[in-house]
């Protein structure tokens, strides 16, 4: 088994162990990841292998499902369920995409904790991402499901990736259909993620 | 027949410069515009970048740029120097503080780009990599956004945001058709007189000989002047190319522009031994001062080697006072520097050729 894999089982078995006494809370499920990440961003390989590193760590974490029907909103209502499956599909590529090229912005990240506050199942984790000349605020909204914290939206300097999204896919379906806007997301899941220069 | 080919073939063959000339500047020339014709196939753009974000977002965008440009990072006021004061790049890029901040915040963001606009081509290519890349930042934001860089020009230096092919084509051909005419009717009146037999008399002239043959390039200078300011005149109604802001500031550099040409016209005559001579001398002047000056093409499109050479010849000197005249909208102050160059490289072709054709037709 590889690094990456290994890591992986790690983070499924950190989010999807049973509640329990020792339960990693929310805070130590993002340290973890971040740490992982971290260690992938500033290690040896290809850009190409880094992406799908990150793609296999970050997939249990990020709960894009929650995020891709909040993001659609009322949008999805009425929608066949092979619809909406196919949308949540869809988003979730786009999601990890714009989420991991974010974070190989940073060429050398440096995670700073700076707390969580829980409230029964939901709860908000304060990161920062410390650059040598800035901080860059990184809240995660997490949200416990059969005893794993997953994260359900993300915070970067107090925008909101998930409003981000449904600002977009409100203004997108105001001037075409549901179906064209699949087809636009879907060109974009199936094109390259950074076009180069 | 035989008899007059093998005359003229002797008399062809002791002209013993000419047949030099006649093969050795044709090489040189070749050599010259063989090069320039090369072209620098991918030439690397000089682009100073402001870094006031100091963020991840413009580190990706200077190392993307990198690849594509010669990046240099220097501060705000370094990259104005060197864009509106001194023209060594065309443009600058400035990515403002917060960049990174807005850009992650998905917030539009603004990214400023200083010109030259009197080196049109080159902004071209900056601008040609700032859309490449505001390709890549839409494709490092969130999808579904399209535009997530807003470019802001500021024009630098003068008021023509966009100048047409005309304001390099009008004053470059000018200049050489005034090298074409100088060249060879300052180089020909000198051997005019030899041939017609007054140099002898020339030569033991009370006035003194070089004050002589100074009074014939005056006449030369006055008619390089007036056929230069008539083209470009010309370009002016004709094509609305510029003439500057400053009528006196036009005149005086022209009258600068066209003193170097009459040296070297004095000069081609120095060199050539007879009239037949000073015609591929003059042309390979007239040649390589065009190809070199940038007086067909910009100087940027031709090798790096080229460029460097193409710095300290005179008619670069004077493209680029037309250029601070017409598209930088500059005055006389600006051109001090430019006029005093021009006028240094007229004295020394003149001091040089007069000196030349002396020393020749004085030992006959």
């Amino acid at each position: 088994m590889t690094a990456n894999g290994r890591v992986a089982l790690l983070v499924v078995a950190l989010v999807a162990a049973p509640a329990a006494a020792e339960a990693p809370g929310p805070m130590a499920v993002t340290r973890e990841v971040l740490t992982r990440s971290n260690a992938i961003v500033t290690g040896s390989g290809e850009h190409r292998q880094k992406v799908e590193a990150l793609n296999t760590l970050l997939r249990p974490f990020l709960d894009t499902e929650a995020m891709g029907r909040r993001a659609m909103g009322k949008h999805l209502d009425g929608r066949s369920p092979a619809q909406v499956r196919a949308f949540l599909d869809v988003f979730r590529e786009l999601f990890m995409r714009t989420y991991i090229q974010r974070l190989l912005l940073f060429e050398v990240p440096d995670f700073g904790y700076k707390g969580e506050h829980v409230d029964g199942d939901a709860a908000t984790v304060e990161t920062e991402i410390i650059t040598p000349k800035d901080r860059f605020g990184v809240d995660y909204t997490m949200r416990r499901s059969t005893g794993a914290w997953r994260a359900t939206d993300i915070r970067v300097e107090g925008a909101s990736l998930g409003d981000n999204f449904r600002s977009q896919f409100d203004a997108a379906l105001a001037k075409e259909p549901f179906d064209s806007l699949m087809e636009r997301l879907r060109k974009k899941v199936a094109g390259p993620a950074e076009p180069d220069l | 027949m035989r008899a007059v080919f093998l005359k003229d073939l002797l008399i062809a063959l002791r002209d013993r410069g000419a047949v030099f000339i006649a093969l050795v500047v044709p090489v040189f020339v070749i050599s010259i515009l063989g090069g320039a014709l090369q072209r620098n196939r991918n030439p690397l753009v000089r682009l100073p970048v402001v870094n006031e974000d100091q963020g991840p977002v413009a580190g990706t965008f200077i190392t993307l740029l990198r690849d594509h440009a010669r990046v240099e990072e220097v501060d705000r006021a370094q990259a104005e120097y060197l864009v509106r004061d001194r023209n060594r790049a065309a443009a600058a890029i400035v990515f403002p503080e917060g960049l990174s901040k807005a850009y992650l915040q998905g917030r539009t963001a603004d990214i400023l780009l200083l010109t030259d606009p009197a080196r049109v081509g080159e902004v071209g290519r900056v601008k040609v990599l700032l859309l490449l890349m505001d390709k890549r930042a839409a494709a490092l934001a969130d999808p579904l956004a399209e535009e997530r860089l807003s470019l802001k020009e500021v024009n630098l230096t003068g008021k023509h945001a966009d100048p047409g092919s005309f304001e390099q084509t009008v004053p470059g051909y000018a200049l050489m058709f005034v090298l074409l005419a100088v060249i060879f009717g300052t180089a020909a009146a000198m051997h005019d007189e030899r041939g017609w037999g007054t140099l002898p008399r020339l030569l033991v002239a009370p006035a003194g000989f070089t004050w002589m043959l100074l009074g014939k390039l005056a006449v030369r200078y006055l008619v390089g002047i007036v056929q230069l300011l008539v083209l470009l005149v010309f370009g002016h109604f004709a094509f609305g190319v510029s003439l500057g802001p400053s009528p006196l500031a036009l005149v005086l550099l022209v009258m600068a522009m066209v003193f170097p040409v009459v040296g070297l016209g004095m000069l081609t005559a120095g060199l050539a031994g007879t009239r037949e001579q000073t015609l591929p001398l003059g042309l390979a002047f007239v040649l390589t001062f065009s190809c070199l000056g940038g007086l067909w093409w910009p100087p940027w499109v031709t090798p790096e080697w080229m460029q460097k050479i193409s710095s300290i010849v005179f008619t670069t000197w004077a493209m680029q006072g037309m250029q601070d005249l017409m598209l930088r909208d500059r005055g006389l102050d600006a051109l001090a520097v430019t006029v005093t160059i021009l006028a240094a490289y007229g004295v020394a072709f003149t001091a040089l050729g007069l000196a030349l054709f002396r020393a020749r037709h004085s030992a006959r």
